[in-house]
């Protein structure tokens, strides 16, 4: 699934918060949207899951004008893990992951075996099958993370839109959540917060700063000591990770 | 992982869930035949039994002054009752899912406020005053008028606010019943039994002719609800979360405030202003059932009319031989579990 953003502008209460944004996400990429906070990185995600509608421009999926198809079918297409994930009621863990079924289903329709062993097979894509009849709400932080995922998988969409996923988790949660959305060769659009997350996992980077785009490119191209330095004021340096061989950044501050 | 082999957390799940929906019926059946056969005179069951099913098949009646007494003024009245409670119970789950706030109530939400003023401008100034609407239509306008409000004003950066919802819920709510005080005052300062009426809610005086409309209007809306229950469990996920699922989260939430107040202006204008039944029925469904709509909605609408049933038998009889207002238990009921709500929230329950 080809991702296309084009000439994106985007307002809440009539102000501006994304402007002019171009982003592509080729099949099976893995892009981060990085930049300091506000520079809004969170609302030009809202527009590619239909939750802001763009002022100007255009998102795009293989072609296909996002906003213009019904909101279903965008559903099959993309799905989202947003920040803000809790449930004002009580649902089982299989019952949120079943919500993920939601586009593939008319009105009147029950819940077939079909959708079942899409729960289930979500559910053990994300380690989380144990859970199923437990209370979303009884689980950790880490682990309601992973049942958001796997109500995401259960879209079966192509794309995958993450919203700072590893907010709140601690570290090995957060290493291990990236390690999953990485093996599971879908293309995706995932804001993070860390440079070296960013560095390490993904394949390319767009920059964002005061809503618009600053850089975009491989990670290591982008994100240079002096770049760093500029756009989120600390020093960087930039190498081998001593564990994983991987690219690493390190910061401090200025 | 499967729903028929394994039990669910809920207390209810499965094929249980049917079987509870069953025993709420039969429960609403039996407690409605109790409501007839109680009050100034005690009837027996089986006369209840016996004139509702002549009614019915149209057979021979028998005694004819105590088959008017069930079947005129009694049957009606209990049956309003009951629509009534499914109807406030109903709206609750609808608007509790439009706010995404446990909170919400019709009449926290001043939404019942609204309505009891529109039908009472009707009653003061006639259907002339409010464009040629009728109680129930005015009730309806106006209950739109006030949901509008209190959604537009509860709303910083195109979010709802929690903590503004409920105080300007309750502001609205205060606003329309001081307006519906003075209009009633000013048109017949004598009559304040019918001020207690639109403010506090009585079943009294329910006719066959109080019928058609409600259960037209609460089985509409159900359909409606129960073919968008998918949605408006994304609803409970957050608008972003929904709007990924793909919920068209907007035209839900519109068609959420419409079916809101169409269902509290409804009651209202039967009744007028029950408080806390929207409140309190949707939690204890969920508390039965968890949170999927597809239980919560039958199970809420039944517990809402046996409740009200209920309530309606206890106010004909605590005080015999003096009929106290509905409103006067489902807000002796309602405000100590919403205070409990509250705290519970606060020290960062679910």
């Amino acid at each position: 699934m080809r991702l296309v953003i084009e000439g994106v502008t985007a307002e809440i209460d009539s102000t501006p918060i994304v402007s002019g944004v171009d982003l592509v996400a080729e099949p099976g990429q893995f892009v981060g949207l990085i930049g300091p906070n506000g520079s809004g990185k969170s609302t030009l995600l809202r527009t590619v899951y239909r939750a802001l509608r763009p002022a100007t421009g255009v998102v795009s999926l293989n072609g296909a004008d996002l906003w213009q198809m019904p909101a279903k079918r965008a559903a099959r297409h993309r799905a989202v893990v947003t920040q803000h994930g809790d449930l004002t009621a009580e649902f089982s863990v299989a019952e949120v992951v079943a919500m993920g079924r939601a586009p593939h289903k008319g009105l009147l329709d029950r819940e077939h075996a079909a959708d079942r062993a899409a729960v289930a097979e979500s559910l053990k894509r994300v380690e989380m099958a144990w859970a199923a009849d437990r209370l979303f709400s009884t689980l950790s932080g880490g682990e309601r993370q992973r049942v958001l995922l796997a109500r995401a998988l259960a879209q079966e969409a192509p794309l995958l839109v993450l919203d700072e996923p590893t907010n709140h988790l601690d570290v090995r949660a957060q290493l291990g959540l990236l390690d999953l959305i990485r093996s599971l060769g879908l293309t995706l659009l995932t804001a993070l917060h860390d440079l070296d997350h960013a560095a390490a996992y993904c394949d390319h980077v767009v920059v964002l700063e005061n809503g618009a785009v600053r850089a975009s490119g491989p990670p290591l191209e982008v994100l240079t000591p002096e770049f760093v330095a500029e756009v989120f004021g600390v020093r960087a340096h930039i190498g081998p990770h001593p564990i994983t061989g991987r690219p690493h950044i390190a910061v401090a501050s200025m | 992982m499967s729903a028929e082999s394994t039990r669910g957390p809920h207390l209810v799940s499965g094929p249980m869930t049917g079987v509870l929906i069953a025993g709420l019926a039969a429960g609403l059946v039996l407690i409605t035949v109790a409501a007839i056969s109680i009050g100034s005179v005690n009837l027996p069951f089986g006369a209840v039994w016996k004139t509702i099913g002549t009614r019915l098949t149209g057979a021979g009646a028998g005694d004819p002054l105590r088959d008017q007494v069930i079947w005129d003024i009694r049957t009606p009245r209990v049956l309003v009752a009951a629509l009534v409670g499914a109807a406030l119970s109903v709206a609750g789950v609808a608007l509790q899912a439009l706010v995404r706030n446990p909170l919400a109530d019709p009449y926290i939400l001043g939404i019942s406020s609204g309505a009891s003023l529109g039908a009472v401008l009707v009653v003061a100034f006639g259907a002339s005053a409010v464009g040629g609407l009728g109680v129930t239509g005015a009730a309806f306008a106006m209950s739109i008028l006030s949901v509008l409000a209190v959604y537009a004003l509860s709303q910083r950066g195109g979010r709802l606010l929690d903590s503004r919802l409920v105080l300007i819920g309750v502001a609205v709510g205060y606003l329309c019943s001081a307006a519906t005080t003075y209009l009633q005052l000013q048109v017949n300062p004598t009559e304040l039994h019918g001020l207690m009426f639109w403010l506090m809610g009585s079943v009294a005086g329910a006719t066959w002719s109080d019928l058609g409309i409600p259960a037209a209007v609460i089985a509409a809306c159900m359909v409606f609800l129960l073919l968008q229950a998918r949605n408006l469990n994304a609803l409970m996920a957050g608008e972003d979360a929904a709007a990924g699922l793909g919920t068209s989260v907007r035209s839900l939430r519109i068609a959420l405030l419409v079916i809101g107040s169409l269902l509290t202006a409804t009651a209202v204008s039967v009744v007028g202003g029950i408080g806390f039944v929207g409140l309190m029925m949707p939690h204890a469904a969920r508390f039965l059932v968890g949170g999927d709509h597809r239980r919560v909605l039958p199970v809420a609408l039944l517990m809402g009319a046996v409740f009200l049933v209920a309530v309606d038998i206890a106010c004909r009889t605590v005080d015999r031989p003096n009929e106290l207002p509905v409103g006067i238990f489902t807000t002796g009921l309602g405000v100590p579990f919403f205070i409990w709500l509250l705290l519970r929230r606060r020290s960062g329950g679910a």
